[in-house]
Order: structure tokens, then sequence, then C-alpha cells
């Protein structure tokens, strides 16, 4: 069994750490800002992002740059960064590019962790063919593309690099103002072969990243219907006294520490018994998925006709959760994947 | 060796004996014998401190040695409130007369019961109205408990009474400890949805109980009903974990033919929430294990592992079929089913829970 690296106590001030740089940085204005901005991110923030925080080389290993730490300590960070809806493209270029690099030595690792490249991982491919050094097949939802300078592409477990401009996108906004997925063509694009993966944990972890983003967001629904329940008064007392509202919020809470306890326990198993990592990252998705946007959906409930305007930030956080529930498979498909692991299909 | 292991050794060669002493292990006498088997080695009771023949296990070597106890298929134990509840209790506040019951509770010689829910008094347990009033050194009580778990084979009842019936209702309560076999006592079975009779209603009328059966402090007695439950809920997260393991079971028993997809999408959400459920347990026993006294977040383990019990249940008779139910490996599933209902209701009803959730967690007012 191998150990974790950092103890309870250290994640508990990295997560706080995070959670106060966010406070200031990723404020609702922020967020309302961005969804309205082309870039969809803030450029000094994600410099700030790594020279304050960490958080872009997080994952890649000390010798290329990077903090060398493992998805124990990504989850604490992706649950704040959730928590504040951060609109920045740290799954596309933090998170998946230094998992599709696992093991393989790249310059774009150092450029990923010290802030200078953007790069986005295509994972959905089907029937991209390779030939003499070009890529020539499609990739569809592919997160932060219009963004990225890079473009990883796997194919089968090979992992290539094409650049961005190689590449003709078509990009779509999402459910989530300021996240955009792109459908990209490669047509005998050049391409470099950097090495081969273990595509199985790339999803797996992928998914769990999205998870453990969806726990911030639950968190922060519940955070406001408690506040909401305990000062809207209705027929002369607190909503929050009666137990129809009181019984939805302590629903939410069930399904928060429920999904908080999973994403951790599957971030534990990707550190200790890698091999359990497909299952746990799975049954982690599926319930996580349901769980938080049930949490964003009822906060909108609880908080009744004003959770249903544009200026409360209930829709912000229920677009996110609605957005990130279906990233990387949504339940249905990581049930379908248990059902095939245990032999029911 | 781990005390897991020692119990491993310990029913290798045990639980081979038993079965062939007793052809049918599921009679009242083959569980006293099975207890006192059990408590030769003095695995009855293994979390008492070793002074009152335990073995002063922590609650993670408990889980572990339930574990095995879960390989071997063995009853449960018939002094189980006792052992589990009553015992802790009387170590916790008993006099030294009253740890005299310890030893006979090990050896099954005293099979206890708890008298605390009352037909007006379920959820709202400290509306209680049993009373018992004080006739120079006796208690005098009058009333009725109910669904009193054991009770028909029970020698003796942990007895939640009120003492003052002037005081807050959370203060004037009492824990006696009474004799089963006192005059004025009648016990009748409640015949519950599976038309078994586990649960009595008892009946006190002017039954006489010395002052010195008086368990803790006079009208204290709501701390000590308190301690005794606390006891009970730290067993939840154990509960969790056998859940998943029932639903592994399941689906090791379906690996063919084929399901149809829609029943084994089923199969499989049961399967995820059981495990999500198994993660909150482990959860907080490594809290216990860590000496974090048990809080109120147990409250959401008993709320999901009381729903997925009914889910996998339910799961479980579409599984079987209208004609497979109660055949094969789905013998017990209709029982199973129907004993599924009291999961939401026992130990604090859902809605009770949600409540505790609310205002306890979460700070929500009081309704």
């Amino acid at each position: 069994v191998t150990d974790l690296l950092t103890s309870a106590a250290e994640r508990q001030e990295f997560r706080l750490s995070v959670r106060r740089f966010l406070a200031d940085r990723s404020t609702e204005a922020d967020v309302r800002r961005l969804a309205d901005d082309d870039l969809g991110y803030d450029p000094d923030v994600w410099k700030q992002l790594g020279s304050e925080l960490g958080l872009l080389g997080l994952l890649v290993p000390e010798d290329q740059g990077g903090q060398g730490l493992t998805p124990v300590e990504l989850v604490v960070a992706l649950e704040e960064t959730g928590r504040a809806l951060l609109c920045a493209p740290l799954l596309s270029t933090a998170v998946l590019t230094p998992l599709a690099l696992q093991g393989i030595s790249s310059p774009l690792l150092a450029a990923v962790a010290d802030g200078s490249t953007l790069v986005a991982v295509a994972l959905e491919t089907t029937g991209i063919t390779h030939r003499d050094g070009t890529l020539t097949g499609t990739a569809t939802n592919v997160l932060d593309a219009h963004l990225a300078d890079h473009l990883i592409v796997l194919v089968g477990t090979s992992v290539y690099d094409v650049r961005t401009t190689d590449a003709s996108l078509t990009t779509r906004k999402t459910l989530d103002l300021a996240i955009a997925l792109s459908t990209v063509e490669l047509t005998a694009s050049p391409a470099v072969l950097l090495g081969q993966i273990d595509v199985a944990r790339l999803q797996s972890l992928a998914a769990l990243a999205a998870a453990a983003h969806l726990v911030g967001i639950g968190a922060a629904t519940l955070d406001l219907a408690v506040a909401y329940a305990k000062t809207r008064e209705q027929f002369g007392k607190p909503i929050g006294a009666y137990q129809g509202v009181k019984h939805l919020v302590a629903e939410m809470h069930a399904r928060l520490e429920s999904s908080r306890a999973a994403v951790m326990a599957a971030a534990v198993v990707a550190v200790t018994r890698p091999d359990e990592l497909a299952e746990h990252a799975s049954i982690t998705k599926a319930w996580c998925s349901t769980a938080m946007v049930r949490n964003a959906e009822d906060c909108v409930q609880v908080m009744g006709g004003i959770g249903f305007t544009w200026e409360h930030p209930a829709h912000l956080y229920l677009r996110r959760a609605k957005l990130y529930e279906q990233l990387f498979g949504d339940a249905r498909a990581h049930r379908r994947q248990l059902a095939s692991q245990l032999g029911l299909a | 060796m781990t005390p897991a292991e020692e119990l491993s050794a310990f029913l290798a060669v045990a639980w081979p004996a038993f079965t062939q002493r007793w052809p049918d292990p599921t009679t009242w006498d083959a569980k006293l014998d099975w207890q006192r088997t059990m408590q030769q080695e003095r695995w009855a009771a293994p979390t008492w401190p070793e002074e009152y023949g335990g073995r002063g296990l922590g609650i993670l070597e408990m889980l572990a040695c339930d574990e095995v106890l879960g390989t071997y298929g063995v009853p449960v134990l018939p002094g189980v409130l006792g052992l589990k509840n009553v015992g802790p209790t009387l170590i916790a506040y008993g006099t030294e007369e009253q740890r005299a019951h310890l030893p006979r509770i090990l050896q099954a010689e005293e099979i206890w019961c708890q008298g605390f829910s009352e037909p007006g008094a379920g959820s709202d347990l400290a509306s209680l109205r049993t009373r018992a009033d004080l006739d120079g050194d006796v208690f005098v009580v009058n009333g009725q408990k109910t669904w009193t778990s054991s009770g028909m084979h029970a020698t003796h009842m942990e007895l939640l009474c009120r003492t003052d019936a002037d005081a807050p209702k959370h203060r004037g309560i009492s824990a006696l400890e009474v004799d089963m076999t006192s005059p004025g006592i009648e016990v009748r079975p409640i015949r519950m949805i599976t038309g078994e009779a586990e649960f009595a209603e008892v009946f006190f009328t002017d039954v006489r109980v010395p002052v010195t059966n008086l368990v803790g402090p006079l009208h204290g007695g709501w701390g000590v009903a308190t301690s005794t439950l606390g006891h009970e809920r730290a067993g939840v997260a154990a509960l969790a974990g056998r859940l998943e393991e029932e639903v592994r079971e399941i689906i090791a028993a379906h690996q063919a033919p084929a399901l149809d997809p829609l029943l084994a999408d089923e199969l499989i959400e049961r399967f995820v929430e059981c495990r999500v459920g198994g993660f909150l347990g482990d959860e907080m026993l490594t809290r216990l294990a860590a000496g974090d006294p048990p809080g109120p977040e147990q409250s959401v383990i008993k709320l999901m592992w009381s729903e997925a019990s009914q889910h996998v249940s339910s799961t479980r008779t579409s599984l079987a079929g209208l004609g497979g139910l109660d055949d094969g490996f789905h013998a017990g599933a209709s029982r199973e089913y129907l004993v599924a209902r009291q999961t939401t209701i026992v130990a604090g009803t859902t809605q009770i829970v949600k409540n505790l959730i609310a205002e306890r967690i979460l700070g929500l007012p009081r309704d």
C-alpha cells in the first residue's frame, strides 16, 4: 500500500488557501463578467492560479516543473473551484493534460505548469487515423479547444500533440455560459507522437475530477439554501422551520456528505490501489452526477421565486452542475461500465 | 494474531461442533448454547473491558470480527440487547451491585430487553408516561411499554419511566432495572408485518422495584438512555458494509443468464448506493478510531442505509420475479422485503432523522 503524500491537516490548509484565493478572485461578479466574455477566463487570475496556488502544475511531476501531487490533493482543489464556479481552462490544461501525459516527458508539461500554454485533450475520438506524421478524423466535445494552443489527441493508447492552428474547430457554447465545447476536424494535420498511456486510468481520473468539482457545487448550493431557509420568513417564521423545507435541505446535506466521501475514497484508491480505480471512479461519477445536480435543483426550489431569477446565482450553479453531470460520462454511462465490469452485461 | 484472526481460529473449531450438536441452530435453546460457547473464549461481548469478561476491543477490531462472524453465518446472540446496550450502560452508570448482572448477561443466564417506546411515546420518546412513584424503599411502576425487542424471552428490562411528573419532560425520567418475573408484569406478543412475533408489549400494574435498582441518577434517566442508544447507533457504520456485501452476492448470483438490461441497471444502482453508503461508514469508523465521539453525522448514514435497505429488498423481489420469489437463491426475499419496512421507522424515523440533520448539523430553527 502506497502512503499518501499529504496529511489530512495539510490538505485542509491547502483547501483553505484555495478557498481564500477564489473568494477574492472568483466572485459572483467575476463569474457573470466572464460568462459574457469571449475568452471566458481571466488571464491574470490564470497566472496567479499557478504562481500563488501552484494549481497549474499540481499534477505535473516535479522534474518537469510541477508540484508532483496526486488525485488526493487534486480533488480538494477542484471541490473549491466548483464551490467558487471558477471560470478557467483548469480542467483541460492542468488536469487532463498531465493525466494524458502520465509517464511521458514533454516540454508541454513545464509550459502548462508555468501558465504559458493552454492545452486541450480530445478524449472522444472515433476513427482517427495516423499516416506519415499526420492525423485525420474527428474528435467531439473537446473542452476548451477554442482556447488551447495545443491539442492532445488520443488514438487508441497513443498520445499525439497537434497544434490547434492545424485543426478546424466548430465551437459551441454550453448550458454553462463560460464553458464551450468544440468539434475538432483533423485533415492530415501534423501530429507528434508523444508516447503511450493507460487510457482507462485517464478516463477514470477525468470522471473523478468532474465529480470533485460537482461536490463543490453541491456544497455551495447547500450553503445558499441553508442561509435562505434561516432568514426568509413566511407565515411569521423562517421557512427553515417548516419540515417541508427542512427535509429538502437535510437531503441536500446527506447527498453532499455521501458524494464527498465517495470522491475522497476514489481519490485515495487512485493512489493506493490503482487496480480498483475504474470501479471507484465510476461509482463516484454515477453517484455525484445525479446527487449534485439534485442539490443545485433543490437550491432553486428552496429559494422559490428569487431562485428562478437571472439576478440570483442559483442558476449559475445549476448550469455548471448540469454540464458536469454529463462531462466524462453521465450516471447512466458509468453504470453501464460498472455492469460490464461486474459481469452483468 | 489480530482479534479477528483469533476469532476465526475459534470459530473454525467451535462452529462445526455446534452445528453437529444442534441440527436446527435457530431454536432458542440452540441460540443460548451458542452464546455460552462463544463466551468460553470471551467472544459474547468482546468490546467490554477485560475485567468484566470482554476483550476490550476497539470499534475497528470489532468490525473486523463482525465480518468474520458474517462469513460463518452464525446466529445473532440471544442476549444481544444486554450485550450491546445494557451491559455497556451498567459498566458506565451501574453500582457495584448492578454490575453483578454482567457475568449473567454474558452467560445468557439473563436476557435483557429495553422498555423505552410506549403507545403514546414513539419518536417523541421523552413524553413517556409510565410512572414510578417512590414508596419508602421501592418504586411502584404503572404503565405500558410497546415494541419491546426480546420482550417475550427477557428475564430483565432496562425501564425508562417518569419519576417527576412536574419537571420538564427530559428531566423527570429515570432508568430502572426490572426483574421481569415481578408480580404485576404482563407480557403479550406483538405480531408484526411478517406474521412473526419478535416484539412484545409489556404492562405494569403496581410493580414494586427496589430503589437500589435505579441506574444512574434519579431523574437522570434521559442521559442514561441516550448513552445506551449511542452504543446502538455506532453499529450503523457496520450495517452499511453488510448491505454492500449483500448486493455483491446478488450480483454474483446473476452472472448468467444475462439479466434484462433494465433490471441489470437497477441492480447496479443498488450497488452504487450501497458502496457510497459504505464509504460514509468507513469514514465514520476512521473518525471513531481516531477517538472522536459519535456525533450527529451518524444520522446521514442511518438515513442512507435505511433507504438503501428498502431499495435492495425491492430490487430483489423484482429479480426473483413472480415465479422465483422465495425459491432457491431468493429464498426469504418476501420476508426481507416486508422486514425492510422497519428500517425507516426504528431508531429514529426517516422524518425525525431529517429533522435532526437540519436542526443539529445545519442549524435550522426547530418547528
